[in-house]
């Protein structure tokens, strides 16, 4: 249970040192993609259309002689902003009626509990489609989706801790001396349902880079011209046979980051709380 | 295992409750999207008289509600509606796709288990060991990888450069290959990572201990003690995780162009039939 | 070891008793190694065999018995299966195997064997699957057997049974028992020779009269010394000062120096070689009203607990306070020991200055070190976290304490520690305590009245000197004869044993609940509830029969 941020455990850590070197580099991408890309991510040259890697175009150019790598290398920008936000507005719902569910049981606990069975029950991938083609495709719409069908693995974690935690003695100490509920949740239960809260959304957050690109790839996601990794895939795969390197480039891109995610995770719920399950 | 049963059992009321909210939510959902099938499949000149006659046709001038319980109505007498864009029936529909779906989820379910098991056991057994690091790592690199993206790279490499398969579209025994490899490599990435760490878990389990202290082979430990507990956790969570199989079945047939129900559903969707769907 | 006797090895948590068991049986964990010595059995030094040699060895010739007997068991197996598991390893045919079986469980007394055996692990009760565990180790007739802590899990009536199956075993199939245990009642009890244990290493080795009555090294001499005795009332504990060193930090020279009232300067410098010299109590805590009650009222200074409301609750709450058993649980483990002590004094309003001089003032008299502040629970003993845990429930100043086995997850040394520092806190502010414990012992040091429960209702409440003397409940009888008598001289006592496992507290038998374990029972007792009535002045008993039993011959104290 005792706290072990500790730099010396953490660095020790091979698995979560490499994904944090991965995540790093990602992250130096992203912010400096204005430096880094020799081209607009939107610039069209048809006449430079489908050219192999070369020096002037690194990794190639597409259908409309748009350059790849700058493509890509804007794409960082997508997949992370779009993991982030997701990742914070599923937490946020998932925490908070986990923690209520959990604490206060009986039937809103009930309520909760069945709702977030329906959607753990529901294919997320299908639902997300189902949302997105109501909504329409966007960018924003697949936050939406994805927020919505994937906050209920916080719900159910955080509602699993809380309840061992709310019939531990310090809570019922804190009870004992006149501790009010909003302050036990706040000031016992959630420092302590923290660490599992931190190994899951880093482990969240590559599934959710995953789900977008994947609803990009079904032309759902961000509409052309957004340099999206799926779109660029989804774009690339009518040309795999004359342009492979449009498929290849931003798959790798999407792997390498999504690996970073998954390492840093790994390694963090090592050190934090290695008998968590997701 | 009364509890198991249980559990079971209300996983399966659930699971009704599940099938009956999506019927729903899906029927809502095709109702609010703009136009209609009819306006898609017919013409600006159809004069605006026959779409109404097709539309009474079809039921679509009656509200939602009605629409949803006339469906519901003939889906329990047995009754799954015709294709609006095609004219088939539903029925047939899937009964053309369905085999192809539970050919390729099958096989690949039966491929995790077989190849994911012993590899799981035995890298918990020597857990830290370099066999056991390769095996982790690999796992979390496996599943980072997006089946759509996987499949593109098998297509590229097996099909393209090597020719040594085909493409797309069903063909014999040769074209399962690749959408197979594709269904199961990240699916097995997480199932072997799972044994791997529920057979860690037993691992610690005082009765293991026991099994030794009364004079137990090792083997016999492992399979008989270690192992039957491990696999219920790992077959729990597989029926948990069924759904998710479902979801990347869409992306995996749109891919290969496999005939499953999957691309059924995402062609479907896309023309708003909605009895198909 | 000697063939076919009794062995205790006795020592403080975290001494490495469990850590030479595991080792005999080359169970260490995983990421430990032996590294060096020799394990000589039977003129085989088990170190060197062969993992398959060694697994002909577990179970053939050396059988363990753990400490929890619900972790010991396959849950997804019979235990009849699991036992014939090991006979079938002898090459013994299927069905003689399971007859075999059943003869064992009949060996180890559980009712109905052949029914029994057919139960998983779950449906038996703690006390059934311990004697499976026994079974299990005995079915293969080892020389050698291992208990690691055998009824420490176990309620102190079946524990009394367990030891007496323990007892029959050594006498009928003569096998050698090694008893590992951290309770000198179950030495007593148990042993024939003793070895004590401190820190990795035995510091004495002797004749169970001769530890319990002339101990020799230091240590063991003030063990004897910080135990409550259950056989009279007496003064202040002796304590032993600070607690058990870390393993990997060992002092240098002789591991007990730095605690050692006898320490010379060689002890700092020399390491010396041994020489040659001759239940039911959860129900009591919903009174501060941790849980919504059903029925009944709690009144507390005339206002009745469980109706208080807002401002009479938190006035309430403030004058009650208390104490848990395990303390590394009761503290917040992600808030320092000075943000749990001052907490309290926070919630009332207390001023910033005000706080500081209470907690200053507080820690000093639980003696708890300045510097321990600003860490977090983890990072201290559990002596230490037990004592924070008590600073906080004195801070508001409260006139009602109760302490829900306070010292029960403490080593002896720590306990005796903690006890006095109660003590003096009681005596210093005239606090009343309730005192919720299973220790027999410590009852009889602390307490001026007892209140005897089973099953969730009291049974007997008198002076405490009264109880020990002349218990008038069969069960304070039972628990009094079955508790461990801490002489080995009290080993040849008659006792009052109770038969069978206390039932579900869920679904209590009808009428007395003591009547399917009793005795003494009638028919009176199947049919109606006995009422608490005054037998003598301030001598409250539960019993249709009170007054006509006579335990004056089981118990003698």
């Amino acid at each position: 249970m005792g706290a072990k941020f500790d730099v010396k455990v953490l660095t020790r850590n091979k698995v979560f040192l490499a994904g944090l070197i991965i995540l790093f580099t990602v992250a130096v991408v992203a912010v400096f993609a204005d430096a880094i890309a020799p081209h607009p991510y939107d610039e069209m040259n048809v006449s430079l259309a489908l050219r192999a890697p070369q020096p002037r175009f690194p990794f190639g150019t597409d259908q409309y002689g748009r350059c790849v790598f700058s493509r890509v290398i804007y794409g960082t920008r997508i997949a992370l902003g779009v993991g982030l936000v997701v990742v914070l507005v599923e937490s946020l719902i998932g925490v908070t009626l986990g923690l209520l569910a959990g604490y206060y049981g009986k039937k809103f606990d009930k309520i909760v509990m069945f709702v977030t069975d329906l959607t753990w029950a529901l294919p997320p991938l299908v639902m997300a489609l189902a949302i997105v083609t109501m909504l329409g495709p966007s960018l924003i719409n697949v936050v939406i989706a994805i927020a919505a069908v994937s906050w209920a693995q916080f719900a159910r974690i955080v509602r699993a801790k809380t309840q061992a935690l709310k019939n531990m003695p310090f809570v019922e100490a804190a009870r004992a001396f006149g501790e009010g509920d909003l302050n036990i949740i706040l000031r016992y239960i959630l420092p302590n349902v923290l660490s599992p809260i931190i190994v899951l959304s880093t482990l969240t957050l590559p599934q959710a880079i995953l789900s977008t690109t994947s609803l990009g790839f079904l032309g759902l996601g961000a509409q052309p011209p957004s340099p999206d990794w799926g779109l660029i895939l989804s774009e690339g795969k009518n040309y795999i046979r004359q342009a492979p390197w449009i498929s290849i480039f931003p798959g790798i891109a999407l792997v390498y980051t999504v690996l970073g995610f998954n390492l840093l995770g790994e390694g963090l719920r090592d050190i934090l709380d290695p008998r968590l399950k997701l | 295992m009364s509890d198991l049963l249980e559990y079971a059992v209300r996983k399966l009321i659930i699971g009704a409750f599940v099938v009956f909210v999506v019927t729903v939510v899906l029927f809502c959902i095709m109702q609010l999207m703009p136009g209609d099938p009819i306006q898609l499949i017919s013409n600006p000149r159809i004069p605006p008289e026959k779409i109404a006659e097709l539309k009474k046709h079809w039921g679509l001038d009656k509200p939602v509600y009605v629409q949803y319980f006339y469906w519901l109505f003939h889906i329990l007498q047995g009754d799954f509606g015709t294709s609006i864009t095609t004219g088939q029936k539903v029925i047939t529909l899937i009964q053309e796709r369905l085999p192809y779906t539970l050919l390729l989820a099958g096989g690949s379910l039966i491929f995790q288990y077989i190849i994911a098991i012993p590899i799981g056991l035995m890298a918990a057994y020597k857990e830290h060991s370099i066999f056991d690091s390769i095996v982790v790592v690999s796992t979390i690199i496996f599943w980072s990888i997006p089946s759509f993206w996987l499949g593109i790279l098998l297509i590229l490499i097996f099909s393209l450069k090597l020719k040594l398969l085909p493409v797309s579209g069903y063909d014999g025994l040769s074209s399962l290959i690749l959408p197979l490899m594709t269904a199961t490599l990240p699916n097995l990435a997480s199932t072997l990572r799972l044994t791997r760490s529920e057979v860690l878990e037993v691992l610690r389990e005082k009765y293991v201990s026991t099994a030794y202290a009364k004079g137990l082979s090792e083997k016999r430990v492992l399979i008989f003690h270690v192992l039957r507990n491990a696999l219920i956790p790992v077959t729990l969570m597989f029926f948990l995780y069924l759904p998710w199989t479902v979801g990347g079945a869409v992306i995996i047939e749109t891919i290969f162009s496999w005939p499953g129900m999957g691309r059924l559903l995402w062609t479907a969707i896309s023309s708003q039939d909605f009895p198909v769907v | 070891m000697k063939e076919g006797e009794i062995f205790a090895l006795v020592g403080e948590s975290g001494c490495g008793k469990s850590t030479t068991a595991m080792s005999i049986m080359r169970l260490v964990p995983k990421n430990c190694t032996i590294t060096g010595g020799q394990i000589i059995f039977r003129g085989k030094d088990l170190v060197k065999l062969k993992e398959k040699e060694m697994s002909s060895v577990r179970g053939k010739e050396i059988g363990m018995i753990f400490q929890n007997p619900l972790d010991s068991l396959n849950p997804v197996y019979p235990v009849g299966i699991q036992v014939s598991e090991a006979v079938l390893l002898d090459r013994v045919p299927r069905d003689e195997a399971w007859k075999k079986v059943v003869e064992i469980f009949k060996d180890v007394k559980i009712p109905d064997p052949a029914e029994r055996a057919r139960s998983y692990p779950h449906e038996l009760s703690g006390g059934m699957r311990q004697r499976v565990m026994i079974a299990m180790m005995l079915s293969r007739n080892p020389k050698l057997l291992i208990a690691d802590e055998p009824t420490t899990a176990l309620d102190v009536t079946i524990q009394a049974q367990i030891l007496e199956i323990i007892k029959d075993l050594k006498d009928t199939f003569g096998t050698s028992i090694l008893v590992i245990t951290h309770d000198f009642g179950i030495v007593a009890e148990l042993a024939d020779r003793v070895g004590v244990m401190y820190a990795g290493k035995i510091v004495e080795i002797g004749s169970v009269l001769q530890i319990f009555e002339k101990p020799r090294h230091p240590y063991t001499q003030l063990l004897m010394e910080a135990l409550p005795k259950i056989t009279k009332k007496q003064g202040r504990l002796k304590t032993i000062p600070g607690s058990v060193p870390n393993l990997y930090e060992l002092p240098a020279g002789c591991s007990f120096h730095p605690r050692c009232p006898k320490s010379m300067e060689i002890c700092s410098k020399i390491a010396p070689r041994l020489k040659k010299a001759g239940e039911g109590h959860f129900f009591l805590c919903y009174r501060l009203r941790l849980t919504d009650p059903t029925e009944n009222t709690i009144y507390f200074k005339g206002m009745d607990i469980f109706k208080a409301k807002g401002r009479e609750l938190k006035d309430i709450r403030r004058r009650m306070s208390m104490v848990f058993q395990d303390p590394a649980a009761s503290l917040n483990p992600r808030a320092t020991i000075l943000d749990s002590i001052k907490r309290p004094l926070e919630i009332y309003g207390y001023k910033k200055s005000e706080i500081k001089a209470i907690v200053e003032d507080t820690i000093e008299k639980v003696a708890l070190g300045k510097e321990l502040l600003n860490r977090y629970p983890h990072q201290l003993s559990g002596g230490q976290q037990q004592r924070a845990s008590i600073a906080r429930a004195l801070v508001l100043k409260p006139e009602f304490m109760v302490l829900d086995e306070p010292t029960s997850a403490l080593d002896v040394s720590v306990q005796a520690q903690i006890l006095n520092i109660l003590l003096e806190i009681q005596e210093r502010y005239n606090l009343t305590y309730l005192f919720i414990t299973h220790n027999l012992s410590v009852v009889r040091y602390v307490s001026d009245r007892i209140g005897v429960m089973y099953l969730g209702k009291i049974v007997e409440i008198a002076q405490v000197d009264e109880i020990y003397s002349s218990p008038l409940h069969p069960y304070t009888a039972g628990l009094l004869s079955s508790a461990p008598s801490l002489s080995p001289r009290g080993r040849s006592r008659k006792k009052l044993l109770l038969s069978g496992d206390p039932p579900s507290l869920i679904n209590p038998p009808p009428g007395c609940r003591l009547y399917p374990r009793c005795p003494y029972a009638e028919k009176i007792c199947r049919e109606e509830i006995p009422e608490l009535r005054e037998v003598k002045t301030g001598h409250f008993v539960a019993c249709h029969r009170a007054g006509e039993l006579d335990f004056s011959g089981i118990v003698r104290w």
